[in-house]
């Protein structure tokens, strides 16, 4: 091996990653060779000259520099320098800062209270809408005002009711004589309906003409014949009353659609304990009745 | 199961980091300076999975394009008259004691690689991605400035 070739391997030698077959040749070329040994250990002095020269260390002032801590001590280191500057203002400065703060979020509260009160109210709105929608929509036949049957005004006798006598007075309907009269139920209990009784149903509202139009409307659902006489009900002084034979089976129905669409009671008239707008009872009739059948009146009664 | 933050890779690397600034710039304010702007690099650039495996490569690839960049505008060298009187001196074991104004004589790529290598330790494959060379290309490089060393200090030339 010759210096050319001893001078392609330095950095080998230097590393101490020969290959064996050329450590021999080159050790061999080391030993007769002064001037490559003699540079090889020159290039091991100032590799050692490198290695053991002073590491410097980061300044200590540096050491506590933000960009040397992690997050969350970096986050606690700002807050103090925020709490210690805020101490530093003057007292005057301090307290018209914080005085404007309060104000502002109190304004910001009060013109927040009737947006929140406005969009509480419109949601409300909304819904009632839904539900009128979804109501006026499940009429079957599509019945709209211009299909409903007519209002007729009534007194005494003018019922179409086939042989069913009763009196309409000021919103008081008369009791069959020495009949059963059972106290009014709670509207969860479960009903069951007799043979020949009367379904009497009170409803008080402020728009009785509406509410007639949506019990029309959930008469026709239960398949009562158009034709039922008494379906279109009757005008009276003080409301509407409807009086008319169904069949047993849908006096549940009725019950429970009428419950739903009575008004709640506004809320003075509540609190006082005398108005209730939504009432039902039942009676034995005297008179016999179709079998499968029974009769209901409902009164309408203007709040 | 919640993982441990360990130490940020700026705080393992920061010493390593400033000792090579100031051991290539050769100056204490620009060291700093430049130490500075390193780390706000690093905090900034997010750190993916992989960096967990080569990290180091990538501290010092950042650490090396600081320095190489703030040595364009720096003047490192020492002025003729100190060089001329550094070449006057008599034996190389006078010469040996200035060793560190001999070493400012190289390229600073030369420079960094020799720290990096001889100094930290670095195994050829991470300089070599740290550089971007191969490690034939770092090995003659090394061996290129290993010369002039040896002939500025022993053989006065």
């Amino acid at each position: 091996m010759n210096c050319f070739q001893i001078r392609n391997h330095t950095s080998d030698i230097l590393d101490g990653t020969l290959k064996p077959e050329d450590k021999k040749q080159i050790e061999t070329h080391l030993v007769e060779c002064e001037p490559c040994s003699e540079e090889l250990k020159h290039f091991r002095i100032i590799l050692s000259s490198i290695a053991t020269s002073p590491r410097i260390a980061v300044p200590q002032e540096k050491k506590n520099h933000e960009l040397l801590m992690d997050s969350r001590d970096l986050r606690r280191t700002r807050v103090q320098r925020l709490r210690k500057r805020w101490r530093t203002l003057p007292w005057y400065i301090r307290t018209t800062l914080e005085g404007t703060g309060i104000v502002f979020l109190v304004l910001l509260s009060i013109s927040a209270g009737p947006r929140l009160r406005m969009f509480y109210e419109r949601q409300i709105e909304r819904n009632v809408t839904e539900f009128s929608d979804t109501f006026s929509e499940s009429a079957p036949d599509g019945l709209s005002a211009g299909d409903l049957p007519v209002l007729t005004k009534g007194k005494t006798g003018n019922s179409d009711s086939a042989g069913i006598e009763e009196e309409v007075d000021g919103g008081n309907a008369e009791y069959d004589g020495e009949s059963e009269i059972a106290e009014p139920q709670d509207s969860a209990q479960d009903i069951s309906v007799g043979n020949s009784e009367i379904w009497r149903f009170i409803l008080k509202t402020d728009s009785p003409k509406e509410i007639r139009n949506r019990i029309v409307q959930i008469l026709s659902e239960l398949k009562i014949s158009r034709d039922t006489p008494g379906l279109g009900g009757i005008e009276a002084p003080g409301g509407i009353q409807f009086d008319l034979l169904v069949p047993i089976s849908a006096i549940s129905s009725i019950k429970r659609q009428l419950q739903k669409i009575s008004a709640k009671a506004p809320e003075g008239l509540t609190k006082a304990g005398s108005l209730e707008t939504f009432a039902w009872y039942r009676n034995k009739s005297r008179k016999s009745l179709p079998a499968g059948k029974t009769r209901i009146v409902i009164w309408l009664s203007q709040i | 199961m919640s993982v441990q933050k360990g130490p940020s890779p700026f705080q393992i690397y920061q010493d390593l980091i400033f000792d090579l600034c100031q051991s290539t710039l050769n100056d204490l304010q620009q060291s700093q300076q430049v130490f500075d702007s390193i780390l706000k690099t690093l905090q900034k650039t997010k750190t993916s999975d992989r960096f967990q495996i080569h990290e180091r490569s990538w501290v010092f690839q950042i650490a090396c394009q600081h320095i190489l960049s703030v040595h364009e505008k720096l003047d490192t060298q020492l002025s003729c008259s100190n060089q001329i009187e550094m070449d006057a001196l008599a034996s190389s074991a006078s010469r040996l004691k200035h060793f560190s104004a001999f070493f400012q004589r190289l390229q600073p790529e030369d420079r960094l690689l020799l720290l990096m290598r001889e100094k930290y330790g670095l195994p050829f494959s991470e300089i070599a991605s740290t550089f971007n060379l191969s490690e034939e290309s770092l090995k003659s490089r090394r061996d290129r400035a290993l010369r002039s060393l040896e002939k500025w200090i022993w053989s006065n030339k």
